[in-house]
């Protein structure tokens, strides 16, 4: 599948970068309880992903 | 905390995609899919007599309307109470999927493959934004500068509790998490524009109200939230932090040099612990921040009511969860953190990076507010996305206007002149019957629940 970027309407200001952290991970009893939701969708997120998130096309608002 | 007016406008994002199966032939058989406008209109088309218009006050408190960018927008009731108000907020998203759910059935019958998702989040996948906006009211006496500084010296850290969670594309062309999507458009800390500046804080002078006791700050730089608790903390936290400097409290020394820039390595940082620059030459990071804004709502002292309390240990707990790292402590309860921990454990079980479609599409999933094709339902019934209110709250809410605002008073002559046929004309500050006609009857205090005028015009024609 082919990847897919998200964009920002203004670019960010130059700053800079934040010190490097790794990320916590969520505990491993939490990621089950998550797995039956996303087991729900698999579906979903595997079948035209790409096609469905460019169909996101709006004008702004306020 | 000071009793105050609360109210969000929330602007839905609308995708029409083809339905699962359909394939392009089938489509070009059923004709073209409906463009977002074509959605949005037919939406607002296909529904019971009571919602068809564009511009509608509801008997809720609330109003429903089309706005800039062809946006179903749900405007809430005034709310003094923090369950009012999340109650109030989520009855909105009822009131557009139920829109949207009537407008599919029309397209299935009309032999379309297309379904209307309706999104509550704040951009679309090509960065146009739009908002979530908070109102609070403020007395005209205060000292409105003041105030901007303390809501700047707040919001630009604020995502860290608040943000909704979202995937980005950087310069470089990767993708990244941040804890905010709207920090990522705003561009001022104050601006009366809030559509070409979009600032942190609109300051057009639009009370709906007594202009010489009112103001109403508008509040445009937060997220759109998916839990109500979520919902409740960004309204109590900033309700706090207003009464702090009402009374004589001061974030000055805690503004960023460049807030802009302070918002940006905030956003990109779900640890908190990234610093930037103040105005007094200190680095400081966001948990740094929030926390010396607690310390002094503290040191203030909290009045004695389970609202206050209820916001400062979601506050205390949040920033001790990020400070531990453990965010599984806040992970029911902050929209960003039940998003991260949703995309990090796809990413667990696929190997995908953050660039895959199939993570931009899980985002999506988590702010679809069908019943179906979305995810919070099934987070909410999993426990998974706390609750702020109860079943009962919500229902009710659908119906019926908060008690302790003007809200109620307008509520009930909308209900009132529907039932009986009336036309009226209706807005937040007053109210008139076009037909039979009677004079404007002016609701310019917030507060009043009750309006004598009112009563006697409907035991009159009752």
């Amino acid at each position: 599948m082919k990847q897919i970027h998200r964009t920002s309407s203004r670019s960010a200001e130059p700053v800079d970068p934040p010190e490097p952290v790794d990320p916590p991970a969520p505990a491993a009893a939490a990621g089950q309880r998550l797995d039956s939701i996303l087991d729900d969708i698999s579906d979903v997120l595997e079948t035209d992903a790409l096609t469905f998130v460019q169909s996101y096309a709006q004008q702004g608002g306020q | 905390m000071t009793p105050r007016i609360f109210g969000l406008e929330t602007e839905y994002g609308i995708i029409v995609a083809r339905r699962p199966g359909a394939s392009p032939t089938s489509a070009r058989e059923g004709g073209e899919l409906p463009t977002v406008e074509q959605a949005v209109k037919l939406m607002f088309e296909a529904t019971p007599n009571a919602f068809r218009t564009t511009n509608h006050f509801l008997p809720n408190g609330g109003r429903l309307y089309v706005d800039i960018g062809s946006h179903p927008e749900y405007a809430s009731a005034e709310c003094v109470r923090l369950d009012d108000l999340v109650a109030n907020d989520q009855a909105g998203d009822r009131f557009v999927q139920d829109l949207a759910d009537t407008a599919n059935a029309v397209l299935a019958e009309r032999g379309v493959p297309a379904g209307i998702h309706v999104l509550r989040n704040n951009a679309d996948s090509f960065g146009q934004t739009f908002g979530c906006h908070e109102n609070y009211s403020a007395s005209r006496s205060s000292d409105f500068g003041h105030l901007i500084r303390t809501l700047t010296a707040l919001l630009v850290t604020r995502p860290i509790l608040t943000g909704c969670g979202d995937l980005i594309a950087e310069a470089d062309g990767s993708t990244r998490f941040v804890v905010s999507t709207r920090s990522e458009h705003i561009a001022t800390t104050s601006s009366a524009d809030p559509t070409k500046e979009r600032p942190l804080v609109n300051t057009k002078d639009e009370p709906h109200a007594d202009r010489t006791r009112w103001r109403r700050l508008h509040v445009i730089s937060g997220d759109s939230s998916m839990a109500e608790t979520t919902t409740a903390l960004k309204a109590g936290w900033t309700a706090l932090v207003l009464d702090l400097a009402e009374h004589g409290g001061s974030l000055d020394d805690l503004l960023p040099e460049d807030p802009m820039a302070a918002m940006r390595i905030v956003n990109r940082d779900i640890t908190g612990r990234a610093r930037f620059t103040t105005v007094e030459g200190r680095q400081l990071s966001a948990l740094d921040v929030q926390r010396e804004i607690l310390s002094r709502v503290l040191d203030r002292g909290i009045a004695e009511d389970h609202q206050a309390r209820w916001v400062v240990d979601l506050v205390t707990r949040s920033l001790d969860a990020l400070a531990s790292g453990n965010l599984d402590r806040i992970g029911t309860e902050l929209d960003w953190v039940v998003t991260w921990r949703l995309l990090q454990r796809q990413r667990e079980r696929t190997g995908v990076d953050w660039g895959h479609a199939s993570l931009a599409r899980l985002v999506l999933a988590i702010r679809d507010l069908s019943p179906t094709a979305g995810l919070a339902g099934r987070l909410r019934a999993s426990g998974q996305m706390a609750a702020y209110c109860t079943a009962e709250q919500l229902q009710d809410a659908l119906t019926n206007p908060p008690t302790t605002t003007r809200a109620r008073v307008r509520g009930k002559f909308v209900g009132w002149a529907a039932e009986r046929g009336y036309r009226a004309s209706v807005d937040w500050s007053h109210v008139r019957l076009d037909g039979p006609i009677r004079p404007q009857i002016d609701l310019l205090d917030p507060f009043a629940s009750r309006s004598g005028d009112v009563a006697a015009l409907l035991a009159e024609l009752s």
